[in-house]
Formats: structure tokens, sequence, C-alpha cells
């Protein structure tokens, strides 16, 4: 018998390619259907726009009485996302409900983008800057935007190859490091220190 | 600098951060808890109520040890139910269907019910998707225990497998959020000021673990439309300053025979069980002629 955790993601899976909202999408990876990969598009009109950022979902047999741990594979710099691209969003932890879907914790990561809340920082650099010098924090926002396409065309480069197309499938990109993704993630956090200090000249060139 | 401070309504001054080694610590403790609380079965066998009178020394806690004599005499089983927050609702959830094993009628009827609240659920707002997923595998659950194709033993084991059980009880929490919003009006002024019954319902009875509350008891009492009975360890506790509780208020104790029998221990419900008639003529009690 499948697992009520199982059967419940399966069925989010089919919400979100059967009625997908806007900006999100996502994907259990090809072996493991507590393993997903998704990506969130930066809001329109919001300092974050255009960007295209992975995440990865965990999510454990006690799914959906408890909450997948959700974290930014993608470079974030955001004041509630720490450094290992965690996030500190309520629903994920305290407020987190069982009627709460796969599709609803995607949105609600989006709508977080701009709408950061500055009293609980996750990195602090980012939730001083939102408040004191918005300028330089959308400059910051805007280096992590762009890496975000640089990310995305490295890491999806031979799934794309391999399907011959150059249109990004949506349900190609989860499944195409599915089994690096925990890998992937740590990497990305070691890249934060250095892309902190070299970002600035990054994005000047 | 002091006007921005003022725009930003709450400054950072005072804010306490956690860092992420303090979230990691309460992660270990979470999980120390939560693995404590697995050690015992989610729903444990029908034992006698010496079992209970055991528990309690007539030294260090006498006034425990004389009540569960007392109970002892009235009650012969216990049934212990794992204290992880959703003791009451998994109380109700197993003593209901207990009695759904053995009433058929009684189950095709509460079937229907199921049935009606999966569509009053998303009539009052409830995500549809998500929510129906509750009411669909506990509606095919119980549609299994009618068809023969859950047997009693079968009914204990999902009962003890904590995922599927948990599954099974989040139905009954939703009917209690429903119950509730279906009688805001009735219902919202026994809320802490500020709160709306909206944020109780979210927060207090769709989350899981969350101990069932006043409110959450007689909710979830009305929606099920059964009796219960509460039986208090511990006297200061009981709302009407009794032995036990009768739900929904209003009945005398000579009228009022209970569906399901719940022993309250500060924090914690367990079920409690009369003996079947034919046994109650072991005592020796000479008036049962």
């Amino acid at each position: 018998m499948t697992t009520p955790s199982r059967r419940r993601l399966m069925r989010d899976f089919k919400k979100l390619q059967e009625d997908p909202p806007a900006g999100v999408s996502g994907a259990p990876t090809e072996d493991n259907i507590l393993q997903w990969e998704a990506i969130i598009f930066g809001p329109q009109e919001t300092p974050f726009e255009d960007g295209t950022f992975k995440l990865s979902l965990e999510f454990s047999e006690e799914y959906p009485n408890k909450p997948p741990t959700v974290k930014f594979i993608s470079k974030m710099f955001h004041p509630n996302v720490y450094a290992d691209g965690s996030i500190c969003l309520d629903i994920l932890q305290n407020r987190w409900s069982p009627t709460y879907d796969v599709a609803a914790i995607l949105t609600s990561i989006q709508s977080l983008l701009d709408e950061p809340n500055p009293n609980s920082p996750a990195n602090s650099l980012a939730a001083q800057l939102y408040q004191e010098n918005r300028r330089e924090y959308e400059k910051r926002v805007q280096q992590i935007v762009e890496q975000s396409w640089l990310n995305f065309g490295e890491n999806e480069g031979d799934a794309v190859m391999k399907d011959g197309g150059g249109d990004v499938d949506p349900e190609e990109i989860p499944t195409s490091n599915g089994s690096s993704g925990g890998g992937g993630a740590s990497a990305a956090a070691d890249d934060d220190e250095r892309m902190d200090e070299g970002g600035a000249s990054g994005s000047n060139a | 600098m002091v006007n921005d401070a003022l725009e930003n309504q709450p400054t950072t001054a005072g804010i306490v951060t956690t860092t992420e080694d303090e979230l990691i610590l309460q992660d270990q403790q979470m999980k120390r808890i939560e693995d404590e609380q697995k050690a015992s079965p989610l729903v444990g066998e029908k034992m006698p109520c010496a079992t209970l009178v055991a528990l309690y020394d007539q030294e260090t806690a006498p006034a425990f040890f004389e009540k569960a004599n007392e109970l002892a005499k009235v009650y012969s089983h216990i049934r212990f139910i794992r204290g992880d927050g959703n003791c009451f609702i998994r109380a109700i959830q197993v003593g209901l269907v207990e009695i759904l094993l053995n009433d058929k009628e009684r189950l095709v009827k509460f079937i229907a019910s199921s049935k009606e609240w999966t569509e009053r659920l998303v009539k009052l707002g409830f995500p549809d998707w998500t929510c129906t997923d509750f009411c669909e595998f506990f509606i095919e659950f119980i549609e299994k225990v009618r068809d023969g194709v859950h047997q009693r033993e079968d009914v204990f084991r999902i009962f003890n497998d904590d995922n599927t059980a948990n599954y099974l009880l989040m139905f009954f929490r939703l009917i209690t959020s429903g119950y509730l919003k279906e009688h805001a009006a009735e219902y919202e002024p026994f809320l802490d000021e500020g709160m709306s019954l909206a944020q109780y319902c979210e927060t207090e009875i769709e989350a899981m673990w969350k101990e069932s509350d006043h409110l959450g008891i007689i909710a979830l009492v009305r929606a099920l439309n059964i009796r219960i009975r509460i039986e208090y360890m511990d006297r200061n506790a009981a709302p009407n300053g009794g032995t036990h509780h009768n739900l929904p208020d209003g009945h005398d104790n000579a009228t009022f025979t209970p569906d399901i029998t719940l022993l309250y221990r500060p924090g914690h419900y367990d079920l409690i069980y009369k003996a079947p008639l034919a046994e109650t003529s072991k005592p020796a009690l000479p008036t049962v002629a």
C-alpha cells in the first residue's frame, strides 16, 4: 500500500501540473517522490524580477502532517534566508498546516521574496540593508538574480542538450540533478563567502 | 536615523534573533521528546484497570491512588493513548471506530455524515484539493471497515501506524475546525482578545500535535454528534467541580449514557471502559439483582 504521504505528494504533483500557480514549478526527482526540486521565478516589479531560483524540498513520510525541509539551491540574498539556503518562514515551521500543499509552499516563498520580515533575520546583512540602505540591498539582489541565470545554465545544460531543444520543460528541470541535490546545496553554500566578495566585480564586468 | 526608526515601526533593537546553533539545539530537543513519545504505542491494548491503579503509589501519591481505585470499581478496562498532543482526538477516533465495528447501522450513518462533512468543509472554504484528500482517505478507511476488508485487528494495526493513523486523525481535526467555523458567532467570544476564530482554528485545531482545549473538545463532540463522559483523576480539573463531566452539556447523569468515556489525567486523555453487563455481577454488589 502506498503511504499517505506518497499518495498526497502524487496528488500535489498532479495539481501543480494541472493548475500551476504563476511563476513557480516543481516536481519530484526521478527516483524519489520524497525529494523534490522546484523553481521560483522572481516576482515582477520587484528586485527579484527575472530571477530563476532553484529550491530543494525534502519531504518525510510524515508529510503533510509535518512540513518539508525547503532550501534554496540557487544563491539567495534575502533577510529570511540563511547562508545554506534554509528559509525562515513561519508556515514552514510553527504555523505549518497539513492543509498546505506544494503549490501553497512555493507561492508563499515566492511572496516572501518581496515581503521579507526583517524582524527575524536569517541574514543580518540583508536585513540591515533592507531597512537602512534599500539601494544597496537591491544591488545585492540584482547580483543573485544574475547569478541565478548562470547557475541555471551550468546545471541544466546537460538536460536541455539531451532533449535537443532549447525550451526548458519544467518537468525536466528537477530530475536533471536530483541525485546530487544535497551536494549541490552545500556547494552553493560554500560559494557564498566568495561570492559576497567577488560578486560586485562580477556584475561590473 | 530617528525618522527611520519611527517609520519602520518596530526597530531592530531588542529583537531576539535565533542563531542557527539554537535552532539545531531546538530541533534536537524536539527530536528527543518525540522519540520518548514514540516509545509508547499510539493506541495501547485494552488493559484491566488494575494497570492504572498500579501506576500510583499509596504513599507518594495517595490522592491519585485512591481515585484510581475508585475508578477501578466502576470501570473494568483502560486503553492507553500516546501523549503526543493528539490524545483527545485519537481517543475519540479509536473509541468511535470501536463502536462502529460492532454497530453496522451506526457505521452506515457515520459514513454518510463523513461524506456530508467533505462537502461542508469545501463550502466553508477549506482548500479543496488538500482537505478532500484527508476526507477521502478517512472515508475509504471506514468503508473498508464496513465491507469487512478491515477487520478489528487491521483497524488497530492501522491506528498504530504513525503516518496512516495521523492522516486519519487529521480528518477529525478538520471537522472540529469546520464545526467551529460554522458556529463562529457562538464560539468566537471564547477566544483570547485579538485572535480570530480562523487564526485559532489554523494554529490550534488544524495543526497536528496541538492539544485540544475545551473549545476543540466540544466542537469535535458536536461535529460527530456523540456523547462522551470525561472522568477526572484530579477533581479540581473538572469544569463543574465534580468527578466527571458529560458532553454535550445539559444532560443530567441519570439520563446520560455516554458513547465513549475518557479518563483525564493532567494534560492527557486515555480511553476507559465499563465492564460488559454480564461481567458486572462479579464484584460483590448485592443490589444487582
